[in-house]
């Protein structure tokens, strides 16, 4: 928990006891008592999941988010497949975010699309790809500072390339209306 | 409660969060290679143009055709070639999805783990997609001989809708062919295609909106003049593998014979860890 709480994780302090139980289901009484145990008197060590009364385990996610909560998981646990998938699914949650590095990109790719918007085509390569790395960068139901801002620059980026192209556009009607001669 | 299609992009952008580098490099290999083997075909071509001005037969239809035909040849190997990478990619992808780790030789997975069958799906996807484009090139060259008359331009378009609708209905039946394989490679062929049919049944339309989700992400690409297809690629593999072990999951849990094993290993070590030391009960 100790190395959970380094990488950054917002764990509660339970002064050594294992975590709260998360389920509704659970009784009050036994949360007043401290007493942690699942209800049907098992305990899994090192894994924070409680069996509800209606059957459903709860696990509280590792990494605190608003959105996220407990997380009902039922069906993870149950057969050997879906076991190995709904664990496979708790190491995503759980592993430290590594997100800030395509937000970073996105903004970059951004600044750069208004850079090189002048000359068309670099706004809108820049800008596509700033938008891409932006909506990949959203894993939770916010986005970064980075990843939002990535998305301005890029939206601008391809806006100043479409009115460049729309300039240049006006500026050769007359070109083209003479027949191209001067 | 079945997983929308956004928790499973939320799953896919987890599971790629981290390795973007390698997944991406693999890409980058992958097109580095059908790069080179398409400039190949396009020298054979060119070497064998100058060849046949430089001598005396410069308009000698035969030699054209030879040459024509070899950089088709080399092109056909090229695709197969990257297909088959395609499908070593796929194998890092559902490594990462199952929380496996996942190296750049995966890339060689199709090519060591019985490439015929790979292949296989491969020809047979080819094969129906040029017979649901038959009723298209008819109408097509029709409409050229009667120079584009309006009836056969409406027919031509129809056509057009009738074959992309055809692939759409195919993909939904058959779309998750080639996970199945990638993910057991001793299946055969026919069973992966039995398999992915089975397994869509009841589903296809959240397949279907899966698919129809990233037409944003599509177009992104389009306008990053494939670039952003780097990334793209392995979002949505990713994301549909992600709805095949989902839907795999779930028909696990709702299979009528399944009854819930006790954890007789995890009880046996209990007892032995809260048993006091030195006691020989």
């Amino acid at each position: 928990m100790d190395e959970d709480r380094e990488l950054g994780y917002d764990i509660p302090d339970t002064d050594g006891k294992p975590p709260e139980i998360l389920s509704e289901d659970a009784s009050p009484e036994a949360e007043a008592a401290g007493n942690t145990e699942r209800p049907d008197g098992q305990e899994e060590a090192g894994v924070p999941v409680w069996q509800a009364e209606g059957g459903q385990n709860m696990v509280r996610n590792p990494i605190s988010q608003p959105g996220y909560g407990p997380v009902p998981r039922p069906e993870y646990r149950r057969t050997p497949h879906a076991q190995q998938y709904g664990q496979m699914g708790d190491q995503a949650y759980s592993r430290p975010r590594k997100q800030s590095n395509m937000a970073l990109a996105s903004l970059v790719m951004g600044i750069i699309g208004i850079v090189t918007s002048c000359c068309c085509y670099g706004g809108l390569i820049f800008g596509c790809l700033g938008i891409l790395f932006a909506l990949l960068s959203k894993v939770d139901d916010t986005m970064e500072g980075y990843a939002k801002g990535g998305l301005a620059t890029s939206i601008i980026a391809l806006v100043l390339a479409l009115l460049v192209f729309v300039l240049l556009v006006a500026l050769s009607i007359p070109y083209l209306l003479i027949g191209g001669e001067y | 409660m079945k997983t929308s299609a956004s928790e499973l992009k939320k799953r896919a952008k987890l599971s790629l969060s981290g390795h973007y580098g390698t997944v991406v490099g693999a890409m980058v290999i992958a097109y580095a290679a059908i790069l080179v083997v398409v400039l190949v075909a396009v020298g054979v071509l060119v070497a064998n143009s100058f060849s046949r001005i430089m001598t005396d037969s410069p308009y000698d239809s035969r030699g054209f055709w030879s040459s024509m035909a070899a950089a088709v040849v080399i092109y056909l190997i090229a695709l197969l070639l990257v297909y088959l990478f395609l499908a070593g990619i796929r194998r890092m992808l559902y490594n990462l999805s199952t929380g496996k780790t996942c190296e750049l030789g995966d890339m060689l997975f199709a090519f060591t783990h019985r490439p015929h069958r790979f292949l296989g799906i491969y020809l047979i996807h080819f094969f129906v997609s040029l017979l649901l484009g038959i009723p298209y090139v008819v109408v097509s060259t029709a409409a050229a001989i009667t120079g584009y008359i309006p009836i056969m331009l409406i027919l031509q378009i129809l056509m057009y809708i009738l074959q992309l609708a055809g692939i759409i209905v195919y993909s939904l039946y058959f779309g998750l062919t080639v996970i199945i394989l990638t993910e057991n490679p001793e299946k055969k062929v026919l069973a992966c295609f039995r398999e992915s049919a089975a397994i869509m049944r009841g589903n296809k339309g959240r397949f279907f909106y899966l698919e129809l989700s990233f037409i944003g992400m599509m177009l992104l690409g389009i306008g990053s003049f494939g670039i952003g297809y780097l990334w793209i690629f392995p979002y949505m593999e990713t994301t549909i593998i992600h709805f095949y072990l989902d839907l795999k999951a779930e028909q696990w849990r709702e299979a009528p014979y399944y009854q819930e094993e006790p954890e007789y290993e995890n009880d046996y070590d209990r007892e032995f860890d809260d048993a006091p030391l030195g006691d020989p009960a």
